[in-house]
């Protein structure tokens, strides 16, 4: 009985293949005189020159194509062929399957639909879990607090196709914007990473039957973390029982991928489905296990050449093929224009075929049909509501629109006194509750020094810290004492702008610094201590102490000069913001040991023990309910001789006291690409760029919504590129001139790095 | 050189053809390496060696559980003369299999964990057995080569409870339990190190990679 022709699609090959070459391939092995079609929508996809097809067939690319001619012509073709047809890509297989053609060997759309990404009830079918997500489609604040507690590793994600890594804030707007024009208005989710190994299960079936599973570790990444060379054997039977139900609940047929990451304690966490072969496949065919030719020989009941397994390890390699004399290369690039260079056609790693534009027109076709039944829903998603919180702190904004006819001035800050006082409340209640050593916290001057904070950290019994004379003697201006501040920073302190008073600790910030302090006499501090550089770290900012020599030159200095009267004092500092809290404890525990290592070579008993971690307002609460105690505990194991535990929380304290409130110059643009522009800049809003925060829009009648992301944008009244407020948001249809928008955190640095800027005053007269 | 190996394999390699051909006359010139052993000057000069090496053994270890995923960051890879103090190892910036393993071993310790010293012999092609006799030209040369294959050190870690091992190698720091099962790289002779009797419950025995090792002689793979 001879084979029937066999269609296969998406057969590019580049850094990141497509699986069309593999199964072309693994069919090739199994029926040797097999006559097998490669499909694409690009002459570019290289793979069609490949000599395992017998045939090509090249159609237009996906974003012009005719969808109903299309479907047409491979109905047409399988009729007349009685073929089959075994799609390469899951937007093609997600396509076809809303027309349930029973040659097309790929899984329906019920399996589509049960399996949407981050498919976050997949225990029910698989013995794995889905990592933690959060929909893209909500207020910035909550996104950025989302990636800041898993300490930005995350990966921004498609339900669909593609995932990237993303590290901070600007990079994850820049990504994400970079996503949304090559995939165009999808539904976008940062999911958090796992560690562990990444553990991939190739799988065929037909009609909800598991036909076979090879199981992969890669070996060799590529850049884009694609796999290069892996390792291939047979599913372990547990996973492969479990694998045999999924596929029979879906009633699957087809190629499939499953994507897992097995954690330190064997955990599988489900990280991506694909709904075709992966592009690797032929290297399960050479370790014996013929997954395109178990599908085909399901669906045909003709047998495959079973072949033995030739390696279980397999390796890519780049080859030269001759082009195909009737897909003939394109012309030679041509210079365009000086700024743009020569036009050279570029290997893509996305298929050249324009997979994105089939994604976007599936999705405009699922957006009509469901838009009927969600209208309503819809309009109330696109504004979060705000916490009776919000509402609370932004009443005298609302009462100030209905007294002064929007004749507010604008911009200014708004300082909310209930939200000022939280964090100092937590901190000092905490503090209060230690017995075992001294526990005070330091409030930063320098994140914010408006007097209404300062005079609140003295209330709370917290110390100064600085990172200047004047700092201090702004600090004592409000009532805090010499002899409780701290002195921290990479400018030397000079004793004399202290006026001969004695501060508790100085800490130097370099050997130089360390052997200055050593050598005054009287000492400035009561204590003098080390900024230690976070290990292994490239900051800019501590001691480096790692090597021998570093340790050496350290220890004797402060043996041979520290004076006998002077208390001996260590401080690290990093950002939580950036690490995540688990990454802050595992690096402060380093420096615990850093520190104790320099008390055992000088002899010197560490008597303060100085912590600051840059946490956000959000992520220090939990951090001091949950996690503080036990740090308290193990530096108090550690140093037993340790007088006080001094903690920085830096920008926790104050980001959240102030809003920053703006007018409405103009607005721009239609339908859901509005932009405006605002009274304010980034001379008022510095860092706007550098973190997410809160926006929220405020009418003439005072009714407040809280904006979420989207395409719009908020630019600065300045002329400056980069004077952009708020990147990626929605604004309402309805914003109109003169109505405010409000931004939250603007509490610390947003504060206190503000400056004047394009009021027509030079700096000398601003000063 | 017979009580050294395994009886149980002793049949084993007089039976190999080909690659492993040359094993039997290789752990013949090998029986006379132990596994190293810093030593110490006991003055001031070596105790502060090893106080900086231990509480940096610390530092690392809050930071990653791996058994020693740091010294190629601090010590390449390659010759050194025989034997190695801690007053030399603060200074030097190459150290041989042997040191890293000892060091290791020191590192576990220094946060409270069990280590076990580990011989292996490995296979690689002679041409690259030749480079390794040239790099240690100044130090005694193919003292620790034969052929295709090479001594090497390494360090045992326990895995879980019981009885099983995994076998951590310094040098490339990464687990060798994982490594090539024939041809280049490949790990063709193994000896467990045990004086503590630590095993003794489990028969002198442990488990590694799915195989019974005997403890203290040569095994062959």
């Amino acid at each position: 009985m001879k084979l029937p022709p066999i269609i296969i699609s998406s057969c590019h090959t580049g850094s990141s293949p497509a699986p069309g070459v593999g199964i072309a391939r693994s069919i090739k092995a199994g029926y040797p005189d097999s006559i097998l079609i490669g499909k694409d929508q690009s002459a570019f996809s290289t793979g069609l020159h490949s000599p395992y097809f017998d045939d090509v067939w090249l159609t237009r690319p996906w974003g012009d194509i005719d969808l109903d001619k299309h479907l047409n012509q491979i109905n047409d073709r399988l009729e007349e062929t009685s073929g089959y047809f075994i799609p390469g890509s899951d937007f093609e297989a997600r396509w076809l399957s809303k027309h349930n053609i029973p040659s097309v060997l790929s899984p329906s759309l019920e399996a589509f639909k049960a399996t949407v990404k981050p498919f976050p009830n997949v225990h029910e079918y698989l013995p794995s879990k889905a990592p933690e997500y959060l929909d893209l489609k909500t207020d910035p604040r909550e996104i950025y607090n989302f990636a800041v507690s898993n300490g930005w590793r995350v990966w921004l994600k498609g339900p669909m196709m593609d995932a990237r890594k993303v590290y901070n804030w600007p990079n994850l707007l820049a990504t994400w914007d970079g996503l949304l024009k090559t995939w165009g208005r999808e539904n976008f989710f940062l999911q958090k990473e796992i560690t562990g190994l990444d553990v991939t299960v190739a799988f065929s079936a037909y009609k909800g039957k598991l036909l076979g599973a090879a199981f992969m570790e890669k070996r060799q990444m590529t850049d884009e973390g694609k796999c290069w060379s892996g390792e291939v054997n047979a599913c372990p039977a547990d996973l492969f029982e479990d694998i045999n139900k999924f596929v029979e609940k879906l009633h699957w047929t087809g190629g499939g991928e499953l994507e897992f990451v097995r954690d330190e304690q064997g955990q599988l966490w489900f990280i991506d489905l694909n709904y075709r072969f992966p592009a690797w496949i032929y290297g399960a065919t050479l370790a014996g296990i013929n997954l395109p030719g178990m599908l085909v020989e399901a669906a045909t009941g003709i047998p495959h050449l079973k072949a033995e397994a030739e390696s279980h390890q397999f390796t890519r390699l780049i080859i030269e093929v001759p082009v195909s004399n009737d897909m003939q290369l394109p012309a030679p690039p041509v210079i365009k224009s000086k700024r743009k260079g020569v036009g050279v056609h570029k290997l893509t790693s996305i298929n050249p075929g324009g997979l994105p534009q089939l994604m976007q027109r599936i999705s405009d076709e699922n957006s009509k049909s469901e838009a009927k039944d969600k209208d309503q829903d819809t309009k109330h998603k696109k504004f979060e509501k705000l916490t009776s919180e919000e509402l609370s702190s932004l009443s005298p904004i609302v009462q100030s629109i209905s007294t002064t006819d929007s004749k507010m001035a604008t911009p200014f800050r708004h300082y909310v006194e209930a939200r000022a006082r939280a964090p100092f409340e937590l901190i000092s209640t905490f503090a209060k509750k230690i017995q075992k050593i001294k526990f005070s916290p330091a409030y930063s001057i320098k994140t914010n020094p408006d007097p209404r904070l300062m005079k609140l950290a003295l209330e709370y019994g917290f110390r100064a810290e600085g990172i200047s004379a004047n700092e201090l003697l702004s600090a004592h201006k409000v009532g805090h004492q010499f002899e409780n501040m701290v002195y921290n920073g990479p400018v030397p302190l000079n004793p004399n702008d202290l006026h001969g008073n004695k501060i508790h600790v100085v800490f130097a910030d370099s050997i130089e610094s360390l052997k200055r302090l050593c050598q005054l006499r009287p000492s400035p501090a009561a204590h003098i201590g080390v900024r230690l550089r976070p290990f292994e770290s490239s900051s800019r900012f501590g001691i480096r102490l790692e090597s021998f020599e570093d340790y050496q030159e350290v220890s004797k200095i402060i043996k041979e000069h520290l004076p006998e009267d002077v208390g001996f004092a260590v401080h690290q500092h990093h950002q939580s913001s950036s690490t995540g809290e688990d990454v802050w404890l595992s690096q402060t525990r380093a420096f615990l040991q850093q520190a104790k290592l320099l008390e055992d070579l000088t002899d010197k008993p560490i008597r303060i023990i100085d912590i600051g971690g840059g946490w956000t307002n959000e992520s220090f609460i939990p951090f001091a309910v949950n996690a503080l105690e036990r740090l308290t505990d193990e530096i108090c194991q550690t140093f037993p001789h340790a007088d006080e535990i001094i903690i920085e929380p830096g920008k926790a304290i104050c980001e959240q006291s102030q809003f920053l409130v703006s007018k409405v110059l103009e607005k721009r643009g239609k339908e859901f690409t509005y932009e405006v522009v605002s009274d304010a800049c980034l001379a008022e809003l510095p860092l706007a760029v550098d973190f997410g925060r809160s926006v929220y829009h405020m009418n003439k009648l005072g009714e407040i919504s809280k904006l979420t992301t989207g395409v719009g944008r908020i630019l600065g009244r300045i002329c400056m590129e980069h004077d952009i407020l708020a990147n990626g948001i929605l604004l309402p249809e309805k914003i109109e001139e003169d109505d405010l928008l409000i931004f939250s955190h603007a509490g610390a640095y947003e504060s206190s790095m503000s400056y004047k800027f394009g009021n027509g005053e030079s700096y000398e007269r601003q000063n | 050189m017979n009580d050294r190996i395994n009886p149980a394999f002793l049949k084993k390699i007089e039976s190999q053809q080909g690659q492993h051909l040359g094993l039997k006359s290789a752990l013949d010139k090998f029986k006379s390496l132990s596994p190293t052993v810093i030593s110490s000057h006991d003055s001031d000069c070596c105790r502060v060696g090893q106080k900086w090496f231990s509480g940096l053994s610390k530092v690392h270890n809050a930071i990653s559980s791996l058994p020693s995923p740091w010294m190629k960051s601090t010590w390449e890879w390659g010759p050194l003369e025989r034997p190695i103090h801690w007053c030399q190892i603060v200074k030097k910036t190459v150290l041989d299999c042997g040191t890293l393993s000892a060091l290791t071993i020191e590192s576990l310790a220094a946060v409270g964990q069990k280590s076990f010293s580990v011989q292996m012999v490995q296979m690689y092609s002679e041409d690259m057995v030749q480079d390794f006799e040239h790099m240690w030209r100044d130090e005694g040369g193919g003292y620790w080569t034969h052929q295709d294959l090479v001594y090497h050190e390494c360090v045992a870690v326990i895995n879980g409870n019981a009885n099983h091992i995994k076998v951590w190698d310094p040098t490339v720091e990464t687990f060798s339990d994982g490594s090539p099962t024939q041809g280049h790289d490949s790990i063709v002779a193994i000896k467990v190190i045990d004086h503590s009797n630590h095993f003794a419950n489990f028969g002198h025995k442990v488990i590694w990679k799915g195989q019974h090792l005997d403890l203290n002689v040569w095994n062959v793979l």
